[in-house]
C-alpha cells in the first residue's frame, strides 16, 4: 500500500462520482421529460497491481419488457377506443338528443302533428304548407345527417392516411436506430437516449396499428401485427393508401378492387409480399382500425339506419294498400285474387294463410334484377319475405312459381294476365286470409276519387321518382336518406295532400286520414347491415326510435369501452412512472450522498496531498 | 402540466383531478339545463322509453289541436245552429191560419218577413271558421249556399226560385185553370135527314171504338174506329134509319167507346114505341137509355140524338193526366150513392203513367118507392192529391131550385149544384159547379201547393237534385209540360241554391270526419240540405213570394172574390208551414234537433277525449321528467360533496408537491 494507490483509488472514487452525478443531473433534468427513462449506474471495486480501485461498471436504463409489453398492447386498445368515441360523439351531436330541435324523433313528431291537423283542417292553407315545409325539414335533416355521416367517414379515411404517414416515417426511423443499437461501442448514455427513442417510436406505431414486438439482445426490435403480418425486421414493411377523394354512402369497402368506393389500405413487407389489411382482417387493434371500423361499419351502419328511417317514411305514405277479392271459388275451395298491376320493382304481394290450423305470412317482392335472385329469408316480424321477377310469366323466377314453390300442398297459385289468384283444395286447416298488393303510388292524382289514396310525398331526388326499395342494383335504399326529398309537385300545389282526383274537395279528408293512419300503422322490417344487432322493425316512430336508441346505445358501449382502456393505461402509466419516471427525491438523497462520497474522496485525496507534502517537507529538511 | 405526448398521459393524480373536474362540469350542465343527460348515450337506459314517450306525447298533442280545433267549429255550429231553430220557431209561431191581422194587415207583411228571414238562414248557412265552411259537409272552401237574391232571382243567366215556381204554376194549374183536370168528352153527335153522326171529339176524350145494332136491316151502320197514324183518322160512325123499316121495339143500339185510361164503355139504347111508353098521364114516357121511334127517319134519329145525348150528359166523366203535374184523383165520393153513382179509379205515376178517372153518374127512376132521384143536401167529394203531396177535397153539395131562390133567380153559392128536373140537366149542373170549383182550388189551394212543389223542386235537400218543368218549345208551355228536364239541363238553366257536398240524409254526418285519438274519429259534417234546414227554407221561401189581395169583387165565374182565395191561400200556407215546421219533425233524421243532438255528442266525445288525454299526457310528462330531469336538490348536494373532493385533491396536490427533498437542501 502506498499513498499513491491511496491516490489512485481516491481518484478513481471520483472518477465514479462524477459519472453518478452525471446520471443523477441528467435524470433530475429530465425527470419531466416524456418517455424518459431513469438511468442507474452501478460502481464496482476493481483489484488493481496493487490497488483495489472503483470503476463505473454498466449505465443501465430502466426497462421492463412485460411491462412494455403490456403497454404497448394497451396504447393499442385505448387508441382504437379514443379514436371511436371521438368520432362517436361528433355523430351524436348529429344526431341531437331525443326532444332537441334539430333531433329526426323532433321533427318526424312535429311532421306527424301536421299530418293529424290535416285531418282536421285540410282546406287550410297554412295547414297543408305547414305539413310541406315540415316534411321538407325533416327530408332535409336527412340529408344533413346522410353528409354529416359521410363527413365522418372522409375524415376517418382522411386520418387514416395521416396514420399510415406516421407509421412508415416511424418505421423508417425505427430502422435507423436498429442500426445505431447494433454497434456495441456506442457510448451508454447515448445508447440510453436512443432506446428511449426506439421505445417512443414503438408507442408511436403501436398507437396508430398492433403490433407484437420482439425485443433484441442488442436492443433493436423487430415489429409484426398481431396477426402476424412483418412490419419491421431488418427493413421496414411500407403501408400503402390510396384514399379516394370523396365519400357518398355507396362508396363501400369490397375486397373486390373494382368495386372498393373507399380506397385501398395494403402492407408491403420488405419481401414483396402485398397485404390486403382490410380484406384480410390484418388489423386487431389500434386508431387505425377503430377508424376502419367507423368508417366501414359503424358509421354505414349509422347511414343504414338513416336510409330505413327515410325509407319507412317514404313508403308508409307512398303505398296504396290494394286488397284481394274473393276469387269465387266454390265450397269447399276457397281462394283469393289481386292484381299484380301497378306492383312496381320493389312493392310486394303480401299472402296470409293458414295451414294446418297455424297462420303464416309470405310477402313476395318484385325484384327485377334477377340476378339478386333467389331472396328468401324470415324478416323480424316473422314473415317469409320471397323475391320473384313478377315480369316473368313462367320459370323459377316467376311469381306463380316462387310463391306455389314456397306454400305447402293444398294450395294452388295461378297467374293470368296481371291477375294473382291464391286458392286452397278444400282441406280442413287450411283457408287464404288476406291477399295485398302494395303498390307504390306513381301519381299524385287518379282520375276519379277513392282510387289511390297514397302520396309520394316523399321522392328519391329531384326527378320525383318513387321510393319502392327496389333491390335492383346496389338496392335503391342505399344512401336513400341523403336524396329523399319532398315531391316537387306538391311543394308546388299542396292541395295535392287532400285531392287524391281532381274532382276531390278540398275537405275531404280522406287522403289525409289514410296517410296518417299509414304513418302510424304501416309496419317496416329491415335487416340489419351488421347482424345481429340493429335489425330494425315496427312503423316509422318505431324505426326513429330504434335507430335513435341503437346509435346511443352504440356511443353509450364505445364511451364504456373507452373508459376501461383509459384507466388500464393510466394504471400502466402509473406502473410505469414508477418503474421508469426519475423520483427526484431519491435523485436528491443520491446526490446528497454522491456529495459526501465526492467530498470523503476529495479529503482522501487532501489528506494524502498532505502526508506527500509532509514526507517531501521531510526529505528536504 | 402540459405533456406533448400522449402516450405518457399524466400522472394518475392529476387525471382523477381531471375526471373530477369534468364531473363537475357535468353536473353544472344538469343545473343550468335541468336535464340529466346532454348527449344521446349519456340518456342511457331511459333512452328508447323517452323516444316512445315522446312520440306518444307528440301525437297526442297532434290529436288535442285537433280537439281544440273540432271544439270551435262545433261551438261555431251550435251558435249557427240555435239562431236557425230560433228563426225555424218564430216562423211555426207566426204562421196560424186565419190571422189575417187587422185590415189584413199580415197579407202585405208576410212576404216580407219571410223574405228577410230566409236571407239571414241563407247567410247562416253561408258561415266560415277561418275560411273553413260550416254548413257544406266537405265542401268547406267555399260558401255552400248561393246569396239569397240569385236563389230568389236567378243569376248569371240562370233561373232563380221565383221563375221556377211560377213555371211549375203554370204546369200545375193547366190549361184553362183546370189543375190538370178535364171532363172526358163524349162523342159528338149530329143529325141530318134520318141519319145520326157520331163523331170522336178528339182528346182527352172518348174514342169511339165501335157501334153495333141489334137489327141491322132496320138501322145501318157505317163508319170506322180512328187510328193512331200516321196520318191520325178521326172516329165516325153512322147510324141510319130507314123510314120504309122503322126499328121494332126492343132493337137496341150499342156504342162502345174508350175512355182515354184504357177503359171501354158501352152505351146501349134501346127502342121504344110510343105506345109502350105511355104513363100514368097518356103523354109518352121514355126513359133514360131509350129511344122512341118515331113516324119516319127523320124523327126517329132526332129521338135517338136526344137519347144518345140525354144518356151521355147523364154522367159526368172526370180525368186527370198523366203528368206529374197539377191535381191528381184519389176518390169520388157520394152521400146518396143510389141517386148519384160513383165509379172509377185513381191513376198511378207508372210508368206507364196511367191516368185516374171518376164518373159521376145521376139517377132519376121513378118507378122506386120512393122515386130513386138526387135530394137536396146530397153530397159529392172529390179527393185530389195536390203537387206538393197533400190532399184535398172539394165538396158539391146537392141544392133544389126552391131553396136558393134570390129574388126569384136561384143563387148557387160556390160548393152547391142545383138539381135539374132530370139527370141530364142535373148532371150539366153538376158539370159547370165541378169546373168553378176546381178554378177557385187551382187558384188558392192549388197555387200554394205548386209554391211547395217548386220549392221541393228547387230547394233539393241532401242527396237530391234541381228539377226544372220540361215546358218544350220554345216558345215553351208549361201549361202543357208533361214532365221533367234532364237533370243536366235543370243544372245548366237553374241557380243551384246549394253547392256543398251532396250526400244521402243519412251519409251527411260523415261528410266530415277528424281523427281525435288513434281509435276514435268524431264525424261532424253538417250539410246546408239537410231536412231540418230544407224544410224552413222551404217555407220561407213559398211564404216570401206569396201575394194576397184584399179585393172583395167577387167573379162571376167562380162565384168568389179574390180575398176569398187569399184567405184560402194564406191558410193553405199556414197549415203548411206549421207541419213542416213542427216539434213532430224534430225525430225525423236531419232535422235541427237531430243535428243539435249528433253535434252534441260529438262534443261529449271530445270532452271525455281531451280529459283523458290530459290525464294521460300529464302522466307521460311525468315519466318523462323522472327519466330525463335532474334533481336540482340532488344535483346541487353532488355539486357539494364534488366540490368538497375536488377542494381536498387540490390541497392534497400542491402540498405533496410541496414535499421535495430539494426545497430542504441547503
Amino acid at each position: 500500500m502506498g499513498l499513491s494507490t491511496t491516490l489512485s483509488n481516491a481518484l478513481s472514487g471520483l472518477r465514479v462520482t462524477d459519472s453518478a452525478l452525471d446520471v443523477v443531473s441528467r435524470n433530475v433534468s429530465n425527470s419531466g421529460t416524456s418517455g424518459y427513462h431513469k438511468q442507474t449506474i452501478n460502481s464496482i471495486s476493481q483489484l488493481g497491481v496493487s490497488s483495489d480501485f472503483a470503476r463505473t461498471s454498466t449505465l443501465s436504463r430502466a426497462f421492463d419488457q412485460s411491462l412494455q409489453n403490456y403497454y404497448t398492447a394497451e396504447t393499442s386498445d385505448s387508441s382504437a377506443s379514443s379514436v371511436t368515441i371521438s368520432y362517436l360523439n361528433q355523430l351524436q351531436t348529429f344526431l341531437g338528443k331525443p326532444g332537441d330541435a334539430g333531433s329526426i324523433d323532433t321533427l318526424f313528431n312535429t311532421f306527424s302533428g301536421d299530418m293529424s291537423t290535416l285531418t282536421a283542417s285540410p282546406d287550410n292553407f297554412s295547414t297543408r304548407a305547414t305539413t310541406v315545409n315540415d316534411a321538407q325539414q325533416l327530408a332535409t335533416r336527412l340529408n344533413q345527417l346522410t353528409g354529416n355521416v359521410q363527413a365522418l367517414r372522409q375524415q376517418a379515411n382522411g386520418q387514416i392516411q395521416s396514420d399510415v404517414n406516421n407509421v412508415n416515417q416511424a418505421l423508417q426511423s425505427l430502422v435507423k436506430i436498429n442500426g445505431k443499437l447494433g454497434d456495441m461501442d456506442t457510448d451508454p448514455a447515448s445508447r440510453s437516449a436512443l432506446l428511449d427513442q426506439r421505445d417512443r417510436l414503438v408507442a408511436q406505431v403501436a398507437s396508430a396499428m398492433d403490433v407484437n414486438v420482439t425485443y433484441r439482445n442488442d436492443g433493436s426490435v423487430a415489429l409484426a401485427t398481431r396477426s402476424g403480418v412483418t412490419l419491421l425486421d431488418q427493413k421496414a414493411s411500407t403501408i400503402n393508401f390510396d384514399a379516394v377523394t370523396s365519400i357518398t354512402p355507396s362508396s363501400q369497402y369490397s375486397t373486390d378492387p373494382d368495386k372498393n368506393g373507399v380506397g385501398s389500405l395494403t402492407i408491403t413487407t420488405p419481401a414483396g409480399y402485398v397485404v390486403d389489411v382490410v380484406g384480410q382482417g390484418v388489423l386487431q387493434s389500434g386508431e387505425m382500425k377503430g377508424l376502419l371500423d367507423l368508417r366501414d361499419k359503424t358509421l354505414v351502419q349509422a347511414q343504414d339506419q338513416l336510409d330505413s328511417i327515410a325509407s319507412s317514411l317514404a313508403q308508409s305514405l307512398s303505398t296504396n294498400v290494394v286488397q284481394g277479392s274473393d276469387d269465387g271459388s266454390t265450397a269447399p275451395t276457397q281462394g283469393m285474387q289481386v292484381s299484380t298491376a301497378g306492383v312496381l320493382d320493389g312493392n310486394d304481394v303480401t299472402l296470409n294463410y293458414t295451414s294446418g290450423g297455424v297462420e303464416k305470412t309470405i310477402k313476395v317482392v318484385n325484384v327485377a334484377d334477377t340476378s339478386k335472385l333467389p331472396i328468401n329469408y324470415v324478416d323480424g316480424d316473422g314473415v317469409q319475405v320471397l323475391g320473384a321477377d313478377f315480369s316473368a310469366a313462367t320459370g323459377p323466377t316467376s311469381l306463380a312459381m316462387v310463391l306455389g314453390g314456397a306454400l305447402p300442398s293444398g294450395f294452388d297459385v295461378s297467374v293470368s294476365g296481371s291477375t294473382l289468384d291464391v286458392k286452397n283444395d278444400g282441406t280442413s286447416g287450411t283457408k287464404v286470409n288476406s291477399l295485398v298488393a302494395n303498390v307504390t303510388s306513381t301519381s299524385e292524382q287518379t282520375a276519379t276519387p277513392g282510387q289511390a289514396l297514397g302520396l309520394s310525398l316523399f321522392v328519391d331526388g329531384s326527378g320525383n321518382t318513387p321510393f319502392t326499395n327496389s333491390v335492383s342494383g346496389n338496392g335503391q335504399k342505399l344512401g336513400f336518406a341523403g336524396r329523399i326529398t319532398v315531391n316537387s309537385n306538391v311543394v308546388a300545389n299542396n292541395a295535392l295532400l287532400v285531392q287524391d282526383s281532381p274532382t276531390t274537395p278540398i275537405g275531404s279528408v280522406e287522403r289525409p286520414n289514410y296517410l296518417f293512419d299509414q304513418l302510424n300503422d304501416m309496419s317496416f322490417s329491415f335487416p340489419s347491415s351488421n347482424p345481429p344487432l340493429g335489425a330494425l322493425n315496427g312503423t316509422v316512430t318505431d324505426i326513429i326510435s330504434q335507430s335513435l336508441d341503437y346509435q346511443g346505445g352504440v356511443v353509450q358501449s364505445a364511451q364504456s369501452d373507452d373508459d376501461t382502456h383509459t384507466d388500464a393505461l393510466n394504471a400502466l402509466t402509473t406502473r410505469m412512472t414508477t418503474e421508469y419516471g426519475v423520483d427526484v427525491n431519491q435523485e436528491m438523497a443520491n446526490l446528497v450522498q454522491l456529495q459526501a462520497a465526492y467530498s470523503a474522496n476529495a479529503r482522501v485525496v487532501t489528506v494524502a496531498q498532505n502526508l506527500v507534502n509532509a514526507l517531501l517537507q521531510a526529505v528536504n529538511g | 402540466m402540459i405533456v406533448g405526448n400522449p402516450l405518457y398521459p399524466l400522472p394518475a393524480s392529476y387525471s382523477s383531478i381531471d375526471k373530477l373536474n369534468q364531473q363537475f362540469n357535468t353536473l353544472q350542465a344538469q343545473l343550468a339545463t335541468g336535464n340529466k343527460a346532454q348527449t344521446l348515450a349519456d340518456l342511457g337506459s331511459v333512452r328508447y322509453t323517452d323516444l316512445t314517450v315522446r312520440a306518444r306525447l307528440g301525437r297526442m298533442t297532434g290529436y288535442d289541436n285537433n280537439i281544440s280545433t273540432v271544439n270551435m267549429r262545433l261551438d261555431m255550429m251550435n251558435q249557427m245552429l240555435s239562431s236557425v231553430s230560433s228563426i225555424n220557431a218564430a216562423t211555426r209561431g207566426s204562421s196560424v191560419p186565419a190571422s189575417y191581422g187587422t185590415n189584413y194587415l199580415n197579407f202585405a207583411t208576410a212576404a216580407t218577413n219571410a223574405n228577410s228571414q230566409l236571407g239571414q238562414v241563407l247567410t247562416t248557412l253561408d258561415t266560415d271558421l277561418n275560411g273553413h265552411y260550416l254548413f257544406g259537409g266537405s265542401e268547406v272552401d267555399q260558401p255552400p249556399v248561393a246569396s239569397p237574391d240569385a236563389v230568389m232571382n236567378g243569376a248569371d243567366g240562370k233561373d232563380g226560385f221565383k221563375t221556377v215556381a211560377s213555371q211549375r204554376l203554370q204546369a200545375d194549374q193547366g190549361v184553362n185553370s183546370m189543375g190538370r183536370l178535364s171532363f172526358v168528352s163524349v162523342p159528338s153527335v149530329s143529325n141530318s135527314a134520318g141519319t145520326v153522326t157520331l163523331t170522336d171529339a178528339g182528346a182527352p176524350g172518348a174514342t169511339l171504338q165501335s157501334v153495333t145494332a141489334s137489327n141491322p136491316t132496320a138501322i145501318t151502320i157505317a163508319g170506322a174506329a180512328a187510328t193512331s197514324g200516321p196520318p191520325p183518322t178521326t172516329g165516325q160512325f153512322t147510324v141510319a134509319f130507314d123510314s120504309a123499316n122503322l126499328p121494332q121495339a126492343g132493337d137496341t143500339v150499342t156504342i162502345n167507346t174508350q175512355l182515354p185510361d184504357g177503359s171501354t164503355q158501352a152505351v146501349t139504347l134501346r127502342a121504344v114505341t110510343a105506345t109502350d111508353t105511355t104513363n100514368s098521364s097518356g103523354d109518352p114516357d121514355v126513359l133514360p137509355g131509350e129511344f122512341l121511334v118515331g113516324a119516319d127517319a127523320t124523327s126517329t134519329a132526332a129521338n135517338f140524338q136526344t137519347a144518345l145525348n140525354r144518356s151521355t150528359s147523364a154522367s159526368v166523366t172526370l180525368s186527370d193526366d198523366t203528368s206529374p203535374f197539377g191535381m191528381k184523383l184519389l176518390t169520388v165520393t157520394s152521400s146518396n150513392t143510389a141517386a148519384i153513382s160513383t165509379s172509377g179509379s185513381a191513376g198511378s205515376s207508372g210508368p206507364p203513367a196511367v191516368a185516374g178517372q171518376f164518373s159521376i153518374g145521376f139517377n132519376y127512376d121513378s118507378s122506386t118507392v120512393p122515386p130513386t132521384v138526387p135530394k137536396a143536401g146530397d153530397t159529392v167529394s172529390v179527393q185530389v192529391a195536390m203537387p206538393d203531396g197533400t190532399t184535398d177535397t172539394m165538396t158539391l153539395t146537392a141544392v133544389a131550385a126552391t131553396d136558393t131562390t134570390v129574388n126569384g133567380v136561384p143563387s148557387v153559392l160556390p160548393g152547391e149544384f142545383l138539381l135539374g128536373s132530370d139527370a141530364a140537366s142535373t148532371g150539366a149542373n153538376f158539370k159547370a159547379a165541378l169546373t168553378s170549383s176546381i178554378q177557385n182550388e187551382t187558384q188558392s189551394t192549388l197555387t200554394v201547393a205548386s209554391n211547395f212543389a217548386a220549392a221541393n223542386d228547387f230547394f233539393y235537400s241532401a242527396g237530391g237534385a234541381p228539377q226544372r218543368i220540361d215546358g218544350g218549345g220554345p216558345p215553351a208551355d208549361y201549361a202543357t209540360a208533361t214532365g221533367y228536364e234532364s237533370s243536366t239541363q235543370a243544372l245548366a238553366d237553374t241557380v243551384q241554391w246549394y253547392t256543398g257536398d251532396n250526400q244521402s240524409q243519412a251519409d251527411a254526418r260523415s261528410t266530415v270526419t277528424t281523427k281525435v285519438d288513434d281509435h276514435t274519429s268524431v264525424n261532424y259534417g253538417v250539410q246546408g240540405n239537410e231536412y231540418g234546414f230544407t224544410q224552413l227554407i222551404r217555407s220561407l221561401a213559398v211564404q216570401s213570394i206569396a201575394s194576397y189581395s184584399t179585393d172583395e169583387t167577387t167573379d162571376p165565374s167562380l162565384g168568389t172574390s179574390p180575398l176569398d182565395l187569399s184567405k184560402t191561400k194564406y191558410d193553405a200556407i199556414a197549415e203548411r208551414v206549421q207541419t213542416n215546421l213542427s216539434t213532430i219533425q224534430d225525430s225525423k233524421q236531419g232535422s235541427l234537433a237531430a243535428i243539435g243532438v249528433d253535434l252534441g255528442l260529438s262534443q261529449t266525445t271530445l270532452q271525455n277525449l281531451s280529459d283523458q288525454h290530459t290525464s294521460y299526457g300529464a302522466q307521460l310528462q311525468d315519466v318523462l321528467t323522472n327519466s330525463e330531469s335532474a334533481d336540482p336538490n340532488e344535483v346541487a348536494s353532488a355539486l357539494l360533496e364534488l366540490q368538497t373532493r375536488l377542494s381536498a385533491s387540490y390541497t392534497a396536490v400542491s402540498m405533496i408537491s410541496q414535499l421535495q427533498l430539494a426545497n430542504y437542501l441547503s
